[in-house]
């Protein structure tokens, strides 16, 4: 049981892949915005990787546990503490009931903590997930993030926490993070030369976008395209402004939604289907980069990529997060 | 003794809800930031009295950034 | 070569009497969307044909295949790339559209959904209010505190008739998306086609159950949220988080693809007191027909003279709407 101190910014309880299969339900699949730290942090405690953890945004979450445990921080280094003594991070540690954790704000790098728990946190499952949606109240805790005074369960661990105490990632398999995120991204659905000119298209893989204060898991928000962005003077049916469409299904997780001039990624919640033009996706294995990218901030840039290498990315993905990355 | 309370996340300042000469005590809230579509509220870690604003609205802020000086009563 | 660069039509079938051309259109490692036309347009037929061959791929049970998401003109293919190669799936949608050659050969499963409505209710009538004090003081969308003669005059028409056009056609659902259990419904009748713009900006809240229009579509919210529709009443719950009720036990969903709604007037009262038999009670019988759309038949109805001398004149009055009816 873990006992909630302070909420923090935004804590949440998120799994990987998340809820699938209800875009046509105006679902979209939520999910750990970083499955990587996420998935390692799982690995470290002897879960698989998908399985509910806390994903903490911003910083501040404060808790104690209930029991003797074993867990794993991963993600921004929030210079996590318990019981007032610095922990490592990447690396599984034991916890004994009482303990209190606790972290700070954001460090120089990233925007994400996730804390993994032997068994994971064991709140229901909604439509197939654990993971929640906060743009649309549902799912994980409450439909909700954390707030003091709640209390989670955590899920019964295949093997004796103990066991998984003292394991360390392999040097490579930690990942780095930076200010300018480099994010592999396949054209499509909307591009030059119908709906983008190709001047607009090279814009958009050559310019570095800062992404704005106002991102969040719906949508993370970037600098305005020029004018010449457009192959089009307007929408034509679909509306007056030239990102505008007839209403389509959005390709998300990971679709670049151009609304008006503004390029809008959207992501673990964003919304499905919508009336604006979609240039660019963001291949599977690169979503976790967007996860740690912080608003008012750090920079994206997108690089040009193809469907083998993109699905070849997702293989070796997987087998970073086995338990072939321990040490 | 001279603290700044600083921002906590990155964003844009709000608002500064605390006046120069305010009397003020640890977790107060003191200043409210926008990031991610939500306000943000900054709380003072310190008692004491503002000696002096920083931050105006549409600040643009850094984790780390002081947005007010107090003067603190140890 | 460098025409090539951002080239994302990985493959195209060209129209036949029958259907549009079909695009084949690359939208990320795991997604594929299905296009009908080079040129948009938001015909039903289009709609029809997608959710019938949408039904065909779906029955095959695709490894990999992990949704489709259509849309009135595009469906939406997502997929494990590990698991099927998107050149798969093109050669699947191609065997589904060739099976289905001609026009009289689409028929499409689709129930007829009976929704009470109670139309300027005292609920959405909150929304109205709450947005003139707290969003837009001056919204040109508001007469009389609420949105319904404004729906009218863009249209060219009275409120009277406003309401005559919604409780007249049935609302076909075009595929979900958007908010939960959401759904995108068009009107059948070309005779009823009210068009009004959206808010702008949009509202902070609208209450479960609310009815609005926005463009072309109606909408039904499925629950309390934000939102840009012009409203004119409110219906019965359309989705339930707790799937406690029997006609939620499969999901919180009430609609599924290609369903068409038919609303009968009622009072706020019974509207209220249904309310109470879905959520608390779970012993409401939500009246639901099965049946069918036979493509063939609806194209012939709405060439039909009669159909279409109602279209043209609406779409005279609609004309004469626009140009009164402020911006938003």
């Amino acid at each position: 049981m873990l006992q909630i101190k302070n909420g923090g910014i935004e804590t949440l309880v998120e799994d990987w892949p998340g809820r699938l299969g209800y875009l046509g339900k105006g679902m979209s699949a939520s999910g750990a915005f970083d499955n990587v730290g996420l998935g390692l942090a799982n690995i470290l405690v002897g879960n698989s990787f998908g399985e509910a953890g806390l994903e903490i945004t911003g910083g501040f979450f404060e808790a104690q546990f209930g029991i003797d445990t074993a867990i794993a921080v991963t993600g921004s280094d929030m210079k996590p503490v318990l019981n007032e003594k610095a922990i490592p991070m990447w690396e599984t540690i034991s916890v004994s009931k009482g303990d209190i954790i606790k972290f700070s704000h954001i460090g120089e790098f990233g925007f994400r903590s996730y804390l993994a728990v032997a068994g994971g946190i064991n709140v229901p499952e909604y439509l197939g997930s654990k993971s929640t949606c906060i743009f649309g109240s549902y799912g994980g805790f409450k439909g909700r993030k954390l707030a003091a005074k709640d209390e989670l369960v955590f899920g019964k661990p295949d093997d004796e926490p103990s066991d998984s105490t003292g394991r360390k990632l392999k040097k490579e398999a930690v990942p780095t993070y930076k200010r300018e995120w480099i994010l592999r991204a396949m054209p499509g659905a909307n591009t030059s030369p119908d709906y983008a000119s190709e001047k607009g298209m090279d814009h958009l893989f050559e310019h570095t976008f800062k992404i704005q204060h106002t991102s969040n898991r719906s949508a993370y928000r970037l600098e305005e395209l020029p004018d010449n962005f457009f192959a089009r003077s307007d929408g034509g049916v679909g509306g007056s402004h030239p990102s505008n469409i007839i209403d389509h299904a959005y390709a998300i997780r990971g679709a670049l939604n151009i609304c008006g001039n503004t390029p809008i990624l959207l992501i673990a919640d964003g919304p499905t289907l919508g009336g604006y033009m979609c240039a660019l996706n963001v291949i599977n294995a690169d979503l976790w980069k967007i996860g740690q990218g912080t608003p008012g901030r750090d920079f994206i840039k997108f690089k040009l990529t193809n469907q083998e290498e993109a699905t070849e990315a997702r293989i070796n993905q997987k087998k970073l997060l086995s338990e072939a990355s321990l040490l | 003794m001279e603290k700044s309370i600083n921002a906590i996340m990155p964003g844009l300042c709000a608002r500064v809800v605390v006046a120069e000469g305010d009397k003020i005590s640890k977790s107060q809230e003191i200043a409210v930031i926008n990031c991610m579509k939500t306000e943000i509220s900054v709380p003072s870690e310190y008692n004491g009295v503002v000696k002096k604003i920083i931050s105006k609205e549409w600040d643009e802020l850094q984790v780390g950034d002081p947005m007010i000086i107090i003067e603190t009563a140890e | 070569m460098n025409k090539e660069k951002y080239n994302v039509i990985l493959d195209a079938i060209p129209e036949t009497k029958a259907r549009l051309e079909i695009l084949f259109r690359q939208a990320g490692d795991g997604f594929l969307q299905v296009e009908y036309g080079r040129k948009q347009r938001a015909a039903l037929q289009d709609s029809f044909r997608m959710l019938a061959i949408n039904d065909i791929i779906l029955t095959k049970k695709i490894k990999g295949l992990i949704e489709t998401v259509p849309g009135i003109r595009t469906n939406l293919l997502h997929f494990d790339p590990e698991v099927i190669t998107n050149k798969a799936l093109i050669d699947i949608v191609k065997e589904a559209e060739n099976s289905m050659p001609a026009i009289d050969k689409v028929v499409l499963k689709s129930r007829i959904i009976h929704l009470p409505i109670a139309f300027e209710d005292s609920e959405t009538k909150k929304a109205v209010e709450k947005y003139q004090k707290e969003v837009r003081p001056d919204a040109p969308n508001i007469i009389n505190n609420y949105n319904i003669e404004y729906i009218a005059m863009c249209n060219g028409v009275t409120v009277e008739e406003t309401k005559k056009m919604i409780l007249g056609t049935n609302w076909f659902d075009s595929g979900g998306g958007f908010w939960p259990g959401g759904a995108f419904l068009w009107p059948m009748d070309p005779r009823c086609a009210l068009v009004v713009p959206k808010y702008n900006p949009p509202r902070t809240w609208t209450p479960e159950g609310a009815v609005g229009i926005g463009g072309p579509c109606v909408f039904t919210y499925t629950t309390p949220t934000g939102g840009g529709y012009q409203l004119f009443g409110r219906t019965i719950p359309t989705f339930q988080f707790a799937c406690k009720h029997p006609v939620f036990k499969d999901g919180p969903f009430l609609y599924r693809n290609a369903d068409r709604v038919r609303f009968h007037e009622t009072t706020e009262k019974e509207v209220n007191k249904i309310y109470k038999h879905v959520h608390e009670k779970i012993d409401y019988k939500y009246q639901i027909e099965e049946g069918e759309i036979k493509a063939e038949e609806y194209i012939n109805w709405y060439n039909s003279e009669e159909v279409q001398k109602g279209k043209k004149e609406l779409e005279a009055k609609q004309a004469i709407g626009v140009q009164k009816a402020p911006r938003l």
